[in-house]
């Protein structure tokens, strides 16, 4: 019998002639990123954060203005064809400092995020790897701190550290550690359960290898999703603060601070609100949707 | 006569839990020679796990401990039964560096025994790098051969898991297992996950590779079956205690321990038409609260009064053939036991 040529089968050799001659590859994280782009709304985030993140990196040639840039005649002008989002109190241009704020909430939002995982990285593996003692011990500090809310610690840190950048950053990531180790804990507590751990400890692996090319690798999925979110709370954080006027001050043109400073504006004009208010929505929104995707691609049950 | 590669004796395994003590391994010996195969065989829940488990130095931690005897691989003692933290952790990390390049294992269930976000190949690759010190291009080139030992092709060196079937996982694991050329391979039931066709083709796997590498094999099975095919001798276990020990010849053709003759008589046979399936009735006693007296009285169709008295020790009925069982003792230690429990009970 002659065999079967559906359309669908042409389909993939035609795909394979095109692969011909490269690699083949297929890993776990192959797998992953092919079920993240087909879903929609994720790969709408990520063309968001990639915008964003391309506008942090070319702020001073996409702004027409400087971030400081007072003009008083110009003050609290609407938007127009000259200041596209209008002009504050000082008659900056909200546009310009609103493209130099990406360079201040991406960049800090993640870096908190990075040193909270690090920190809450090292203490959650370490006390699920062990167990026992050290798991109990480790954790019920965690659960000290988790019991104050992770804003009112950073604002208790920011306030005794004092304003700067790096005291914020510190604020943040020390205040959000404890969240984060659990996270991480839990991951590897169920990846931990797994035979393949059993049988790295029965080919001889040290605890070390066992935990960084057994445990975290396969942990991953859970961890990343977590990370998105938490650049999300981090970037919120930050803008919070800022509009109680910590951390990062004026002329320095974070978005939760130029929030702070046209509250007094909010009849008069309205749009010095909000276009910050729409940025910060905007960010977060497509973390959380880019986070949302991530979740669904890398958690194997839902494959 | 060469020498026992692995010899373990008078073994005795607790796992200390809050609900109590459950004592998984009580006084089990045998020894292997070099290319030498032992069954274990036994019902779930017999200990045969734990000895395998404890050969490995793997028994489940905090709960798992070794309370009593020897393991000697090629003569050296390799069990730590002190409490001593110190001690223990000297232990350890002398066991690190036996398993996998002296002792390795094959676990029941190829799916879940491979790293999942590591290639095939890579995986054992990393065995070979961590108990030789070659370079990376010489542990990939190793990977490779054993690779196309198992029967897989080296092509496939960079596939994930998910990519292979899991006969060709088996395959894998086999390689993994015997890529540092171990002196001793301990294989936990290695077929049962396998469908049968499969299985033969496994067993035949590991009966080549055995004779190749000169490796002792510790197979542990429920499956009489898979015995037959492989083993040189067999071990039957039941609640924690050998029974039966001898050759292959002796257990099949001459089985004479109750547990073991009921367990030939539960293999249903290709001549006969049967409604139902052969079982032994009963459950094997509870390992929490073993009995003073034989395991296997409850269960057993030749009990006879004294068996509820006598815990009977292994006793060879012909060269190299033990039975644990009243009826086969001396009576010499017939006598002897009852007068030891008759001072026990007066004490």
């Amino acid at each position: 019998m002659a065999k079967l040529y559906t359309p669908a089968m042409a389909k993939i050799d035609k795909k394979k002639a095109k692969l011909k001659g490269r690699v083949r590859k297929s890993s776990p994280g192959r797998e992953a990123w092919k079920r993240l782009i087909r879903n929609k709304l994720a790969v709408a985030g990520m063309i968001i954060l990639v915008i964003l993140i391309l506008v942090a990196v070319f702020a001073n040639f996409i702004a027409p203005d400087g971030i400081d840039n007072q003009v008083l005649k110009n003050r609290l002008q609407p938007p127009s064809a000259a200041h596209i989002m209008g002009t504050d109190q000082f008659g900056r241009d909200i546009f310009s400092r609103i493209v130099y704020g990406t360079r201040i909430s991406l960049p800090i939002g993640f870096v908190c995020t990075v040193l909270a995982f690090a920190f809450g990285g090292i203490l959650g593996s370490v006390a699920a790897y062990n167990g026992g003692k050290v798991d109990n011990v480790i954790m019920r500090i965690m659960d000290i701190f988790q019991s104050i809310p992770p804003l009112l610690m950073a604002i208790g840190i920011a306030a005794s550290l004092g304003n700067g950048v790096l005291n914020l950053v510190l604020a943040i990531s020390l205040s959000t550690t404890p969240a984060r180790s659990r996270v991480i804990r839990a991951a590897i507590l169920t990846v931990k359960r797994n035979d393949y751990i059993e049988s790295a400890r029965a080919i001889g692996a040290s605890s070390r290898r066992q935990l960084l090319r057994y445990m975290l690798p396969n942990a991953l999925g859970p961890i990343m999703t977590a990370f998105t979110f938490s650049v999300a709370t981090a970037i919120l954080t930050v803008s919070s603060m800022a509009y109680i006027g910590l951390g990062i001050v004026p002329p320095t043109p974070e978005w939760g601070s130029m929030l702070s400073s046209s509250k007094e504006l909010l009849r008069q004009a309205p749009y010095t609100l909000y276009f910050p208010g729409i940025m910060i929505m905007i960010t977060v929104l497509a973390l959380n949707l880019f986070g949302d995707g991530l979740r669904d691609a890398l958690d194997p049950r839902l494959k | 006569m060469s020498e026992n590669v692995l010899e373990v004796k008078n073994l005795i395994v607790h796992y200390e839990t809050q609900d109590g003590v459950a004592e998984a391994v009580n006084d089990v010996s045998f020894s292997l020679k070099a290319g030498e195969t032992m069954g274990l065989v036994g019902e779930t829940g017999a200990g045969k796990t734990t000895v395998a488990l404890s050969i490995m130095g793997l028994l489940p931690k905090p709960a798992g401990h070794i309370i009593g005897g020897e393991i000697l691989l090629d003569g050296k003692n390799i069990v730590e039964t002190s409490r001593n933290k110190i001690k223990q952790r000297r232990n350890d990390r002398m066991m690190r560096k036996l398993r996998g390049n002296d002792i390795s294992m094959i676990f029941q269930d190829p799916m879940s025994a491979l790293n999942p976000v590591m290639p095939v190949g890579e995986q054992i690759a990393e065995v070979i790098r961590l108990h030789n010190k070659i370079s990376k291009a010489d542990a990939v080139k190793r990977a490779i051969e054993m690779m196309e030992l198992v029967g897989i092709s080296g092509e496939r060196y960079s596939y994930y898991p998910h990519e292979f079937s899991g006969g060709m996982k088996q395959r894998i694991v086999i390689a993994m297992a015997l890529a540092c050329n171990p002196r001793v391979l301990i294989a936990d039931e290695p077929t049962t996950a396998l469908d049968v066709t499969i299985q033969a083709q496994v067993l035949d796997l590991m009966r080549g590779l055995k004779k190749k590498f000169n490796t002792a094999l510790l197979m542990i099975t429920h499956d009489l079956g898979v015995v037959a095919e492989i083993c040189d001798k067999c071990a039957v276990v039941y609640a924690g205690q050998i029974v039966e020990y001898g050759s292959i010849e002796h257990i099949f053709n001459n089985p004479q321990h109750p547990y073991t003759k009921a367990l030939f008589n539960a293999v249903p046979s290709l001549d006969k038409d049967v409604d139902r399936l052969e079982s032994i009735s009963g459950l094997m006693s509870d390992p929490m609260d073993l009995p003073t007296h034989c395991t296997f009285k409850e269960r057993c169709t030749a009990c006879c009064d004294a068996c509820g008295e006598i815990d009977p020790p292994l006793t060879e009925i012909e060269p190299g053939h033990l039975v644990r069982c009243y009826h086969f003792m001396k009576e010499t230690d017939k006598a002897a036991a009852v007068a030891g429990k008759g001072g026990g009970v007066a004490k």
